[in-house]
């Protein structure tokens, strides 16, 4: 067992180079770096610039993009294992560990919300759907789970947008209103929050708890249909205790244990989300740090996000091996 | 006798500057620069300019926000803080707007779509030495200076800036803080690697460099070689230049500066920031006009209305500057507003949706003419009005000349093509789709619809074979076809290109639009790929906003005349000598900048018969007109004049009650 471990960990460090290697390389792929693209969007917004060439000059030295690729890599490289420096982003012009926390806190909330929000709504419905089934009820929610389903997240946030701004003339857009963007934390700016907050943990849950409420009927009907439902029935159980004390415990494990998976499809499901509603989160800026080759800000990025896969795999391998004997002993003998 | 060309405000304080001892000549001299000068619009005169004088005397108030620092006693009271003659503003003409004397308070609510730049920052707080209201920068008048002469031969500028002026930490700025910004900058070898052409004689790279004499801590005055008579307008907008190529924060920036701080002094900063070199460091902390809305300007000493306090996830935050050198026509300090939340939305889409869910106050950059209708239909709802107005720039259609394609060129190059082609343009009918008919054709060369006379010309030319489709073969036997690419960064050059490709294929020219993302498409162009362009265009005549060149109709071009022909390891890419004709259009608009003022009709004719003949590039419209979007509580914002005029005048904005 410990002798796994280690070979896992020994194989994490090197695993993380070549990931920080290649994310760095793709970045730096297409024609132009970050200040072409920044003088673009300069002449973009209806500037004419006397001398594109000094400007671009200057801006490359502030940003030490006049060094060849390597030298930029191995710098970045080096800064990391010797400080713990994830480098700075050119756009936003903060340490890139401090974008990432900064903005990691509001995507585990959302995407928190929104998981907490899928199984509230879900598990009830799965269970209801199973007990009644084929009944209208059932329909229904069969009916709206899949177009739940179906329906792509940026449209029903769309959607939503448009009834709140149709209905009640507001703009729901953000996480805050204009006035508490910038403000400190007070009772009105939590308020302010919460307002905002239920569009955008409906639309991240909705694909979620869709699938969800498909997996909980489908496991619960299984399971109703087991001998031992039967013949406690035939017993006399009463038909609520017979329900809730086996088959719905059962039925909901296989939920629980596809919340590994379910994570990263909401975390996904958030980032074009966030592109539509605004939201101040990881997503948004990474997609724009790629495309507007903010290279210590993408690659950053997408080493955190990849170690945090790797640490998470490496766990639940982990769990699997603890769980499952055949697994621990099988790797343990080589 | 020097020409007093231009003024400043006199202040209170008598015989103190040299504005104050050229009262008695203004009038003389403001009417003879406005019959010299073709200005933009009729009656943009400077009869404000003669109010701005009057104004003198009175007290000075402040806003609550900065009396009660100033109570507290940390900030020194509103009369220390400004200088002896405060800038009156804002100076527009009457016809534009009927400035209102506005009231103190409140937080401007506006967009930003990128963290490190914003455009409605970069106008609402530019400021620039001279200071000149049209598009052609005429008849500039003293806005940080306090006043400017030039010689007779226009080869020696006398200028003062005003006494008692301060940063916006409170240490004043003096003539040393220009000798930095020249002397220690801008011939700085490490600092200013590529020579500032604008301060060079004839306004070119290669040229000598201007001489600079310190008269006292407030008057200074430059030396030419030769004659400058586009000097003044330099110190105006021109290519939205800002006053920091002359004039930067001596005693912060010192500290950056090798000449004046030891390397141990900077070693701290500098192993922060990753660097190796002082220079690296001075560049980075040295906050020039293009880097206004960035956060790093955060704490940087400056002369603008408002400075950034603060920066986050969700945009920047600005605070009035409590030493701006401005005041009212009653000498109240301004600017009124005393906030600016500059929140940072990404999406277009979401802009709009804010700005008409009332949550913005003004919408400029990401406005779109084809939502009118909705923005019309929301007005109740948002609080807001909208506005229709034009903008400073036409549509233009450019052929690239030295396209690599040989047979291209040369079809290019004749002149039947391109008359013929303006003659294939339908510009009404694209006037009428894009623009709801609210603007007019272009008056700068021919423009008459003729289908005929297109399909003469061309045949006349030896286009006349076809393929069965109808198509037009060129003279080596392949179909006449121009991919046209445009690029995506104003989502309406697509549509453009595909209206006007329609009208090309009417006359059997098949043309295949495609769309490219910008980035990109520049490197394209640079690198001469791009066959076709269509694009918003200056007037090359109109100093203000400065034009492209031959950047689209012939990149090799430029870059030979850019270089004059002189290949060298910094030019990037190939160059070609252009003909005659373009040798001279270049070198006229070039000498516009520095003939005498009484030269410059002449030239400018010369230019334009130049233009007409050769139609080195086919303008569609004579102007664009967009859509923006302003709070019905903002008082003083233009209805009139160029769209991008009324965010220079934001420091006069205001919120009514």
């Amino acid at each position: 067992m410990f002798r796994y471990i280690l070979r896992r960990l020994l194989i994490f460090a090197p695993l993380l180079l070549v990931i920080s290697l290649v994310s760095f390389a793709i970045i730096q792929l297409p024609r132009g770096d970050f200040v072409t693209r920044y003088i673009a969007e300069l002449e973009a917004s209806g500037m004419n610039i006397e001398d594109t060439e000094a400007l671009a000059r200057q801006m490359r030295t502030t940003y030490s993009l006049d060094r060849p690729v390597a030298v930029q890599y191995v710098t970045w490289i080096y800064r990391i294992i010797r400080f713990g420096d994830l480098g700075r982003s050119f756009a936003w012009q903060q340490p890139v560990r401090q974008i990432l926390a900064d903005r990691m806190g509001i995507s585990i909330l959302i995407s928190s919300c929104a998981l907490v929000f899928a199984y509230a709504a879900a598990i009830p419905i799965g269970i209801y759907s199973a007990l009644h089934q084929y009944s209208f009820a059932d329909y229904l929610f069969t009916f709206v789970g899949f177009i739940g389903l179906a329906l792509p997240n940026f449209l029903l946030a769309l959607l939503l947008l448009f009834i709140a701004f149709n209905g009640f003339g507001v703009s729901l857009a953000g996480l805050f209103s204009p006035e508490y963007q910038n403000a400190p934390w007070t009772v009105a700016k939590v308020w302010d929050l919460l307002r905002h907050l239920w569009i955008p943990t409906i639309v991240v849950g909705t694909a979620g708890t869709a699938s969800l409420i498909r997996v909980v009927r489908g496991s619960l009907l299984d399971e109703l249909r087991k001998q031992y439902v039967v013949t406690a029935r035939a017993k006399g159980v009463a038909e609520s205790r017979l329900t809730w004390k086996y088959p719905v415990r059962v039925a909901i494990n296989p939920v629980l244990s596809t919340i590994g998976w379910i994570l990263p499809v909401m975390i996904s499901g958030e980032t074009i989300t966030s592109i539509v509603l605004n939201l101040p989160s990881l997503g948004p800026v990474l997609l724009r740090a790629t495309t507007g080759q903010d290279v210590y800000l993408a690659a950053g990025g997408v080493l955190v996000l990849s170690s945090l896969a790797i640490v998470g795999s490496l766990l639940s391998d982990l769990l699997i091996a603890w769980a499952d004997p055949r697994i621990r002993l099988q790797r343990g003998s080589t | 006798m020097l020409r007093q060309l231009l003024v400043g405000s006199p202040g209170s304080n008598p015989g103190s500057s040299i504005g104050r001892r050229l009262v008695a000549p203004v009038a003389v001299a403001l009417g003879l620069i406005v019959a010299v000068a073709t200005t933009w619009a009729g009656g943009q005169s400077e009869s404000s300019e003669a109010t701005e004088a009057s104004q003198t005397g009175k007290t000075s108030q402040e806003a609550p926000m900065l009396a009660k620092l100033v109570a507290r006693g940390e900030l020194p009271p509103v009369e220390d803080r400004l200088p002896r003659s405060p800038r009156v503003a804002a100076r527009i003409s009457p016809d534009l707007l009927d400035q209102k004397i506005g009231r103190y308070g409140g937080t401007l609510r506006m967009l930003r779509a990128r963290p490190d730049w914003s455009s409605e920052i970069f106008y609402i707080t530019h400021e620039e030495l001279l200071h000149a209201e049209g598009i052609a920068a005429e008849n500039p008048v003293p806005n940080i200076l306090e006043s400017f002469e030039a010689s007779d031969d226009y080869r020696q500028f006398t200028m003062a800036l005003r006494e008692g002026m301060r940063w916006s930490d409170g240490t004043a700025v003096t003539t040393e803080d220009i000798r930095f910004a020249y002397e220690d900058v801008a011939l700085h070898d490490k600092l200013t690697p590529s020579p500032i052409a604008w301060m060079r004689d004839g306004a070119s790279a290669d040229g000598e460099a201007m001489k600079l004499d310190v008269i006292d801590d407030y008057t200074f005055r430059v030396t030419f070689p030769s004659t400058y008579g586009g000097f003044p307008a330099q110190l105006t907008r021109i290519f939205w230049r800002g006053y920091t190529d002359l004039l930067k924060p001596a005693h912060y920036l010192k500290q950056y500066h090798a000449d004046y701080s030891s390397m141990d002094d900077m070693q701290a900063e500098l192993s922060e920031e990753g660097m190796s070199n002082w220079w690296e460091l001075f560049l980075k902390r040295d906050i020039t006009d293009w880097d206004v809305s960035h956060p790093n300007a955060i704490g940087f000493p400056s002369l603008r209305p408002w400075l950034p306090v603060d920066s986050s996830a969700t945009g920047m935050t600005y605070e009035r500057n409590p030493y701006y050198f401005k005041v009212d026509a009653e000498g109240q300090q301004l600017p009124y507003i005393d906030r600016i939340d500059n929140v940072l939305i990404d999406d277009g889409e979401i802009a709009n949706l804010e700005a008409m869910a009332g949550e913005l106050d003004y919408l400029y950059n990401h406005a779109q003419l084809r939502k009118y209708p909705i923005y019309k239909e929301n007005e109740q709802n948002g609080g807001y009005r909208t506005r229709i107005m034009r903008m400073h720039s036409n549509i233009t259609l450019y052929f690239n000349f030295t396209y690599g394609d040989p047979v291209w060129r040369n079809i290019a190059q004749d002149i039947r093509f391109r008359r013929a082609v303006n003659h294939a343009l339908d510009r009404d009918r694209f006037i009428e789709t894009i623009f709801l008919g609210q603007v007019g054709p272009t008056e700068r060369i021919p423009s008459a619809h003729n289908v005929d006379k297109a399909n003469e010309l061309l045949d006349e030319m030896g286009l006349d074979e076809r393929t069965s489709d109808g198509w037009r073969l060129r003279p080596d036997g392949k179909p006449l076809e121009i991919l046209w690419e445009a690029d995506t960064w104003l989502a309406n050059f697509g549509e453009w290109a595909e209206l006007l490709a329609e009208d090309l294929k009417q006359v059997g020219i098949r043309v295949r639009v495609k769309n490219i993302e910008s980035a990109l498409w520049s490197r394209r162009v640079a690198d001469n790929e791009i066959q076709m362009v269509v694009r918003v265009f200056h007037s090359p005549v109109w100093w203000g906003y400065g034009w492209d060149g031959f950047k689209y109709g012939g990149p090799l071009w430029q870059n030979w005349w850019t270089n004059r022909g002189q290949a060298s390891a910094e030019s990037s890419g190939s160059m070609e000598e252009p003909p005659q004709a373009v040798k001279q259009l270049l070198g006229d608009i070039d000498r516009l900048m520095f003939v005498p003022p009484e030269n410059r009709e002449q030239l400018i004719d010369g230019i334009w018969q130049n233009i007409r003949e050769n139609l080195w590039w086919l303008e569609i419209t004579d102007s664009r007109i967009n859509a923006y979007l302003s709070s019905n509580d903002l008082g003083n914002v233009i209805d009139e004049g160029f769209a991008n005029l009324a965010l220079f005048l934001g420091h006069v904005w205001y919120f009514e009650e």
